[in-house]
């Protein structure tokens, strides 16, 4: 068996969760845990011991990936975790609640199938910006070994051989958090309905777009591809919205972008660094158009994708994990409190999430080897379904991830795209 | 490169059916089938608790806490009398086991009328108390138990709207009321004379009626739901 990395073992015993990773834990239910995935499909089939030995080799470049979570009196903190993490063979149904005693305590777990690597992560340990950082640089020390290739590693496929800097695993919300917060009054969005697919069940559907298309279809539209992808699913949401027949639904068709933070500060935290933005329409004021949503979007996220209005969103939530009364509040009581707040409110504001990682550059020796990747957002709580992207050479990669049958979401979505001449692929899990 | 004839997109070679709007995926130009699944045919589950073993532990305690109160009554009193209670409340408590171990729903409730019966039953036998317990007890247990039983039935059958079934299960307890009544009377005087029951029947029987009717009108139902809104 391989040994574990032991270049970089120095670090703390225990570790508090960061600002953002506070709630998850609290969520933490028998059949729910807030997780994403990110996979890298090469171009020939995966091998296991490679994989475990690569895998073995990285853990410890990434410091806050080695530990466990444990519960205290009063908060949820990380300790160290000795054991060495494992891989096993992916599954048809992703993102099911991660049990942390199969996975030797590790809050993520690394999966394999054909020619796929996926890793899963429970996102009290990190962000999407953090876990492409753990997956990239494992998959680079995978193509190390197996093709005895020199690589040139970069900001996201890290040397395992360095030491890692204490400012990765820092918790950067206390660190840039300013005294002024603000946290803004949102109204509740619509959710829409369908029929819910038996528990473990997750439907995912991937549609693969060419970059060239999309660039050129918000090029006409004088926006962002981000703007693009969210107008574009409001613009759906809207037609699902007309169709329901239910009387009584919320009138806000919102999208909530997640933010990495990273972009805004010089951070090199591969822990939770991201905030949010809800962007979305009123239909209570009529039909919207395309070019009227994608308008909105624009100007939204121009007013809202500030660092100080950023700033003042997390400085509020890093105000309240400092309130003195919730702090000495006992964990079973603040567990249930914090659980129940992040049901009503946090998937009440939005109607949708669309989570965008954006282009990845991989090093040029690991292209050659590197075919596809993908980034899905595990089941949420209150709302039906989620989406996320990520781009890689030419094409972009769409996630639609639900827990209800019932596909017309994404039917609408796509079928625009190809009402606009840009080409889709499309893969799913089903069975 | 197999495309959907209904939505228009491509759809990779593993794809039978297509994702988004269900349509079968015939191409025949592709003769070799098929490619491999882009996912792993296996599933993963949640983590199963054990029912049979958690039972098993909580029984085989429950029998070491009847044998320790046995033990202790011998070596008091050189008898067995208080444990006797100790004993069968056990076993009362045990029999509420049967709704994690049995996959038939009906079968606990089965056990849960059996187990109730008993423990009146030898509480009963060993204050002298059968006549109380044969003529009186016993049937207004037996009918407690059929009232929820029908409840059950009727609140799942998802024929009828909720307000329809809640109306039917709840005109059923002034039923219920004048059983006991009735059984009471019987045990006391030997004659049935209604009484108090007849104040709890009315008021039961004209709210299951309000009830009823209301859950056909539609327009009324809509008023509420509009002003009860969140």
């Amino acid at each position: 068996m391989s040994k574990r990395n032991k270049a970089n073992l120095k670090i703390p015993n225990w570790l508090k969760l960061d600002n953002a990773a506070l709630i998850y834990p609290s969520t933490l239910s028998k059949k729910y845990a807030s997780m994403f995935r990110l996979t890298i499909t090469l171009n020939e089939i995966v091998d296991e011991k490679i994989l475990n030995e690569a895998l073995l080799n990285v853990i410890n470049r990434f410091p806050s990936f080695c530990y466990e979570l444990k519960k205290g009196l009063f908060w949820f903190y990380m300790k160290k975790n000795k054991l060495n993490p494992i891989i096993e063979e992916d599954y048809n149904n992703p993102m099911l609640r991660i049990n942390f005693k199969k996975y030797n305590n590790y809050m993520f777990r690394v999966r394999y199938y054909d020619k796929r690597i996926a890793v899963e992560y429970f996102h009290a340990l990190t962000d999407g910006a953090g876990g492409l950082k753990f997956i990239s640089t494992l998959v680079g020390e995978y193509i190390k070994i197996k093709y005895k290739e020199r690589i040139n590693y970069n900001d996201i496929v890290f040397n395992p051989n360095v030491k890692a800097s204490r400012r990765e695993y820092s918790d950067d919300f206390y660190k840039y958090a300013r005294i002024d917060s603000n946290l803004e009054y949102e109204k509740f969005a619509y959710h829409y309905k369908g029929t819910l697919e038996n528990g473990s069940k997750l439907n995912v559907i991937t549609g693969i777009i060419p970059l060239e298309n999309l660039k050129n279809m918000s090029k006409k539209y004088n926006c962002t591809l981000t703007c693009l992808i969210t107008s574009l699913l409001i613009w759906s949401l809207q037609k699902i919205y007309y169709s329901d027949k239910r009387k009584y639904k919320k009138k806000n068709i919102k999208v909530s972008i997640p933010v990495n933070l990273r972009n805004y500060y010089n951070s090199k935290t591969v822990r939770n660094f991201s905030s949010y933005i809800n962007i979305g329409i009123y239909t209570g004021y009529g039909h919207y158009s395309l070019e009227e949503i994608i308008n909105i979007v624009k100007n939204n996220m121009e007013l809202n994708l500030t660092e100080k209005k950023l700033n003042a969103k997390f400085s509020a939530n890093v105000k309240l994990s400092k309130n003195f009364a919730i702090r000495i509040m006992p964990m079973f009581i603040k567990k249930h409190m914090l659980s129940l707040s992040e049901k009503m409110l946090g998937d009440n504001y939005c109607t949708t999430t669309l989570s965008n990682l954006g282009l990845i550059t991989f090093p040029k020796v690991l292209e050659k080897y590197i075919d596809e990747v993908g980034f899905a957002i595990g089941k949420s709580r209150g709302k039906p379904g989620s989406v996320s992207c990520i781009g890689y050479k030419d094409n972009l990669y769409i996630t639609f991830t639900r827990k209800i049958k019932e596909s017309e979401f994404e039917r609408l979505f796509f079928t625009e795209l190809i009402n606009n001449n840009i080409p889709v692929l499309i893969e799913s899990n089903r069975r | 490169m197999s495309f959907c004839v209904n939505c228009g997109v491509k759809l990779k070679e593993s794809e039978k059916v297509c994702p988004l709007c269900n349509t079968k995926v015939i191409n025949p130009n592709n003769l070799k089938g098929f490619d491999k699944p882009v996912y792993s045919l296996l599933v993963d589950e949640y983590n199963k608790i054990n029912h049979k073993f958690v039972c098993g532990l909580i029984t085989v305690i429950l029998i070491a806490v009847s044998f320790i109160t046995i033990f202790c009554n011998l070596i008091f009193t050189g008898s067995l009398s208080w444990s006797i209670y100790v004993l069968f409340s056990i076993i009362y408590l045990d029999s509420k086991l049967s709704f994690a171990l049995f996959k038939n729903k009906y079968i606990p409730y089965i056990i849960e009328l059996i187990s109730t019966e008993l423990l009146l039953f030898v509480i009963a036998y060993l204050n002298n108390g059968l006549h109380w317990y044969i003529y009186l007890i016993c049937p207004i247990i037996f009918v407690v138990w059929a009232y929820i039983l029908i409840c059950i039935l009727v609140l799942k059958s998802k024929k009828y709207n909720f307000l329809r079934r809640f109306a039917i299960c709840f005109s059923f307890i002034s039923l219920i009321l004048i059983v006991i009544e009735g059984g009471i009377d019987l045990f006391k005087y030997n004659v049935i004379n209604f009484n108090w029951s007849v104040y709890a029947v009315v008021p039961i029987i004209i709210i299951s009626v309000i009830i009823y009717i209301i859950s056909y009108n539609n327009k009324l139902l809509d008023e509420i739901k509009q002003r009860l809104f969140i």
